[in-house]
């Protein structure tokens, strides 16, 4: 038994058997076979050994001819691996003695390799050798993943676990929740893309755990305990039974409070509203949505249309899921359907191939992408207004930095429109519009943009990674990343402001708005919506009711004085357990 | 015999095992504790031999002397790092 810490970014337990994930995709779906096709499975390995040393063969013979011997060279010395008996035999050993599968036991006997290597930490050859064999593996379970596999077990379609060093969006879109259990990454923060999925999809999930994939072959059992965030490799009995035991109890607390809260208002004791949105990535989310109680969509990110695609999705498609998010939420509740926000960290359009900026944060992401590639955000706008006569569609601009941003996003939008018009294709006029202030620029011109939108929506995970410059995946500066920041909660606090003077609504997406530790910090500013995680929608409920407005406000006034992150989240959190002991642990 | 080598990994390794697995004699390197056939770029590989520490060569079998000249030879080229 291993047990590793990591950060816990979506609660529940999960328990099954390990799907190591490397970088490039490669699966290993079953540990072990039944003792009558031990030989069957050595022979799979002999024969892929044997391709995968050709394959090698013509690759150097095609190198040395196009870039010469020394070159070639190289890829000879990659080949040797596959003429290496003993190498191959250790391997082998591993099926014949434990029923492993030939690509368990590939995938096993490179890692007590790797395991080695990593001990020898002043090797300076170390982290070569170590490409090598991950080479090495690769190039194996590659070539014995695309052999047909006899049907031996029934264990490689049963629910997994999933363990990576970093999951690419491309992966995780591929999930089946009914196959995934949970998720394990070696990198990773509180606000990474994958913490962010995991919540969509509603797994447990501990990220940025360190390095732990060689001490853990596809097959083993694993637990993952997104509420402490620990992750434990093959545990013993008792563990297992304990975790059994807290699994089948997971539903509380926020499941108790889900019941009396899902047809109560969200209003705080003195009767003041505050609408609770939810985010989703998906059109499959809008059930919980509904189920959650959310008020309506608060952000649809629609980059998920753009995975798993080599080529940019139709307006076909985009208008398909748009419809399908707008009848199911029906006629009364909103949906801000948010434009592109592509690059950055996230998918790349396929019509502008790979991007190689050195800073891709500041660099060409999002709108400024959009607007640059007019075909790509005419398609979707055309799509969003045709959907719009389906229920009550909303359209938000993410990254706007300037007022002429906004300015031409809004001019595109009218060019659409007209074409509609033009070909007669109906969709619902007056559509709210509104920008959303995720940079400080923004923030600071916000009196200007809010006369030129319907609504406001402060997207907290970039303005708080924009105004302390911080990256937010980033070990080294993590400390830096609070949306706590006082420097953030005067900006929030003139976005409020400028939305109250030109009377549009201020709304909240980002994580911060799921934590009820801000609910009470942003509905003192003047935040009177909130767009979270569904998940997360029951547990804000409870705490809006447990509020005044007045309360609110000179809680706001007291952080707005504050100098630090941690003075203000202190306060905050002795806050609220003052006012709802139960919620802080 | 002793021999200093830079950190030895792949290219020299495989060189050196595929030159081995042309001789009908038995090859063995001692590193330390750790031993590895000279026929196998992984066991030499996992020798984990560091710039300048000192590697043995044992070498068993028909014009054992020539065969060990030409180990050292590959081991000694100034790309075997």
């Amino acid at each position: 038994m291993e047990i590793r810490r990591g950060i816990a970014v979506c609660p529940g337990i999960a328990i099954g058997p390990a799907l190591v994930l490397d970088n490039e995709g490669v699966w290993i779906k079953t540990k072990s076979v039944a003792s009558n096709m031990i030989e069957a499975e050595v022979g799979r390995l002999s024969t892929a050994v044997f391709e995968a040393r050709t394959h090698a063969e013509d690759k150097q013979k095609d190198i040395a001819a196009k870039f010469g011997r020394d070159i070639g060279a190289i890829f000879e010395a990659k080949g040797g691996f596959f003429e290496d008996r003993k190498l191959i035999n250790g391997i082998i050993t591993l099926i014949r003695a434990d029923s492993y599968s030939a690509e368990y036991a590939v995938s096993r006997h490179v890692r007590e390799i790797l395991k080695k290597l990593d001990s020898a930490a002043n090797l300076p050859q170390a982290a070569r050798m170590r490409g090598d064999y991950i080479d090495f593996e690769r190039e194996l379970l590659l070539i014995l993943n695309g052999q047909e596999r006899e049907p031996l077990n029934k264990s490689s379609t049963d629910p997994v676990v999933v363990l990576a060093n970093d999951l690419t969006p491309n992966e995780t879109a591929e999930f089946d929740a009914d196959v995934v259990l949970g998720l394990a990454t070696e990198t990773g923060g509180a606000t990474s893309h994958t913490a962010i999925l995991a919540n969509a999809l509603d797994l447990p999930a501990v990220v940025g755990v360190g390095r732990f994939l060689t001490e853990v072959s596809g097959g083993d059992i694993v637990i993952i305990d997104g509420n402490t965030g620990l992750v434990i490799l093959d545990p013993d009995e008792p563990t297992l039974a304990r975790y059994k035991k807290l699994r089948a109890a997971q539903l509380t607390p926020s499941g108790e409070h889900l019941v009396f809260s899902r047809h109560a208002r969200a209003e705080t004791k003195d009767g003041v509203h505050v609408a609770l949105l939810g985010n989703i990535e998906f059109p499959s989310e809008v059930k919980q949505c509904i189920d959650k109680g959310a008020e309506g969509v608060g952000l649809y990110r629609t980059e998920f249309l753009y995975v798993q695609k080599s080529s940019d999705p139709t307006e076909e498609e985009h208008y398909e899921a748009y419809k399908r998010v707008l009848q199911e939420m029906g006629e009364d509740r909103p949906v801000v359907i948010r434009t592109l926000d592509l690059g950055g960290d996230k998918y790349h359009p396929a019509s502008m191939g790979p991007t190689h900026e050195k800073n891709p944060f500041l660099g060409l992401r999002s709108i400024r992408l959009c607007l640059r590639n007019l075909p790509l955000f005419k398609t979707q706008l055309r799509a969003i207004l045709r959907a719009s006569v389906y229920g009550q569609a909303r359209i938000m601009f993410p990254m706007i930095s300037t007022i002429l941003e906004l300015r031409q996003c809004l001019s595109y939008l009218r060019e659409v429109q007209e074409d509609l018009d033009e070909a007669k294709i109906p969709y619902k006029p007056n559509i709210p519009l509104g920008t959303m202030i995720e940079v400080p620029s923004a923030a600071l011109m916000s009196d200007k943009l809010a006369t030129l939108v319907n609504f406001f929506s402060i997207g907290t995970n970039d303005l708080v990674q924009y105004t302390l410059a911080a990256d937010r995946n980033n070990e080294n500066v993590a400390d830096l990343y609070s949306a706590a920041d006082p420097s953030v909660l005067r900006l929030m606090e003139m976005v409020a402001r400028a939305g109250h003077v030109a009377g549009i609504d201020v709304n909240v997406c980002g994580e911060m708005s799921g934590e009820p530790l801000y609910t009470p910090l942003l509905i003192g500013l003047g935040v009177r919506q909130l767009s979270a995680t569904p998940r997360k929608i029951p547990e804000i409920k409870r705490v809006v009711r447990a509020l005044t407005v007045n309360e609110c406000k000179s809680v706001a006034r007291e952080c707005l004085q504050m100098e630090t992150a941690s003075e203000v989240s202190r306060y905050l959190r002795d806050n609220l357990r003052r006012i709802m002991p139960d919620t802080v642990d | 015999m002793g021999h200093e080598p830079y950190g030895l990994h792949m290219r020299p390794a495989a060189e050196l095992a595929k030159c081995a697995r042309q001789w009908s004699g038995t090859i063995t390197l001692r590193h330390g504790e750790l031993t590895a056939d000279g026929t196998s770029p992984s066991e030499l590989m996992m020798l984990m031999v560091m710039p300048g520490s000192e590697l043995i060569l044992e070498a068993d079998g028909p014009e054992a002397e020539h065969w060990l000249d030409l180990f050292e030879k590959i081991l000694s080229q100034p790309n075997a790092a």
